[in-house]
């Protein structure tokens, strides 16, 4: 599909604006409806999709009711580096000799099993809902963002930053801002969006350590540190964000490290590096893997009670807390760790 | 227009040879997955628009969100904001915006940066 250069993301009413506007090329109007259409049929189609699965987990017998619930379709798209979002769909991108939808692809697919086998999860809803990703975003686009319904990754310009799609880390972090929006229903300023992001980053880290079968003491604990371009790497930056020290001279973005130092109205992005320790210091105390006992008690805080769009840092803290008591009612040093965790970042 | 400039942009620092004077928008990019322009952040992004240069459709678009709420919901999470700011008299305006708001013109003269 091609693009006038010019266009946003954009809601479908202004895609159909545009696709009627005789000022526009005959190609370009041809594909803003192209456009509206598919969104359209897209949105559609994954309700419809959610819907059926509910409503199988509740009316037939549990096997039955599983099958139902498959899993999730897995589908890339190739923005060719317009900024109208899907893009054009890439047929059989586990097979592509592009990089960047066979990345996605193959990553997405993982979180997917990561999410299953580990927490039980059926994709991020819960009910095999699709999960979208769309590639080659803009130009040298350095990001990487989940617009409330699909992934979506920028090339980097190749010198601050790699593809945005090579790093486990990243893929899983933008994902798990799906997970976040379909259970804590987390918003994304103060303290609540701190805690968004930093559930996106302990997630990220969490499957990046799973698909290299790291130990807590094997990881490295860096978010994005295998997107960081040649440039960023001269000049002594490893990484995003260090979870293990927020405050690090070879992070992009060092970080409070301490809830004292926290201030509303931070960027999440920053406010982020103080859950971020918890999370990193509980789960090197507990040992063994993150997933199996850090990472079941931060899931259960996050998706098992009502959603709490403003929800504060130290109500997440004694989530996990509470959560350490019911998952490991006969090991008091799994709640002891998370609440000396907690306590050492000041909540 | 300096002979060799054809575009409305200037990576930060070039404003100077601009002679439309009020007409100079400085240009920020904030947060996204990096953090771009938060609190102790090393990377940043930004650079000056002559809006004089922009079409008029762009120019009311830039118009239209100074007149915006401070806090515009940009849905999802790890999206750019775009700082927008102008010599308003003697002080100056700003605007804190989602990136999808904002013409592709302006964002061009945004230039990523690291010290």
């Amino acid at each position: 599909m091609n693009h006038c250069g010019c266009c946003f993301i954009v809601p479908t009413k202004v895609l159909l604006r545009f696709a009627r506007d005789r000022r526009l090329k005959a190609s370009q109007r041809r594909a803003f409806a192209a456009a509206a259409r598919l969104e359209k049929e897209w949105r559609h189609a994954r309700q419809v999709k959610s819907r059926l699965a509910r409503l199988a987990a509740e009316v037939l017998p549990a096997d039955l009711g599983a099958a139902a619930a498959a899993p999730p379709h897995v589908l890339v798209f190739d923005c060719r580096h317009g900024t109208v979002l899907p893009g054009a769909p890439v047929h059989d991108p586990a097979a592509s000799h592009d990089e960047a939808p066979a990345h996605a692809f193959t990553e997405t697919t993982e979180v997917v099993r990561f999410f299953r086998t580990v927490f039980g999860r059926n994709s991020l809803d819960g009910n095999g809902m699709a999960l979208l990703s769309s590639v080659h975003y803009s130009v040298q686009y350095n990001n990487a963002f989940w617009n409330g319904s699909q992934m979506t990754y920028g090339d980097g310009d190749g010198a601050i930053f790699r593809d945005f799609t090579s790093a486990t880390d990243v893929i899983a972090h933008e994902l798990t801002h799906g997970l976040t929006q379909f259970t804590a229903g987390l918003g994304y300023e103060d303290e609540a969006g701190g805690l968004n992001e930093s559930i996106s980053d302990v997630f990220g880290s969490m499957f990046r350590q799973w698909r290299k079968g790291q130990t807590v003491v094997q990881a490295d604990w860096l978010i994005g540190s295998d997107i960081m371009g040649p440039v960023a790497r001269a000049r002594g930056y490893e990484c995003l964000r260090d979870m293990a020290d927020p405050a690090a001279e070879h992070c992009l973005s060092p970080q409070p490290a301490h809830f004292s130092r926290y201030r509303d109205g931070m960027d999440p992005h920053e406010s982020s590096g103080i859950p971020n320790l918890a999370f990193c210091k509980a789960a090197l105390a507990l040992g063994g893997n993150s997933w199996s006992v850090a990472g079941r008690i931060w899931f259960q805080a996050l998706t098992a009670q009502k959603p709490a769009p403003r929800m504060r840092m130290k109500t997440f803290a004694n989530r996990t807390r509470a959560a350490a008591t019911s998952l490991y009612p006969a090991e008091p040093a799994v709640r002891a760790a998370i609440d000396a965790a907690w306590k050492a970042v000041g909540l | 227009m300096r002979p060799g400039r054809l575009s409305a942009c200037d990576a930060q620092g070039d404003s100077t040879s601009v002679t439309h004077a009020g007409a100079i928008v400085e240009v920020e990019r904030l947060g996204g997955l990096a953090g771009f322009g938060i609190g102790a952040a090393r990377i940043s992004s930004r650079g000056h628009c002559d809006t004089s240069l922009l079409s008029q459709e762009e120019r009311a678009i830039v118009e239209s969100l100074f007149r915006l709420p401070e806090k515009g919901a940009a849905g999802g999470a790890d999206r750019f904001r775009i700082r927008l700011t102008r010599r308003m008299g003697e002080g100056t305006q700003t605007a804190v915006v989602p990136e999808t708001l904002v013409p592709a013109r302006v964002l061009a003269c945004l230039r990523d940066e690291l010290p």
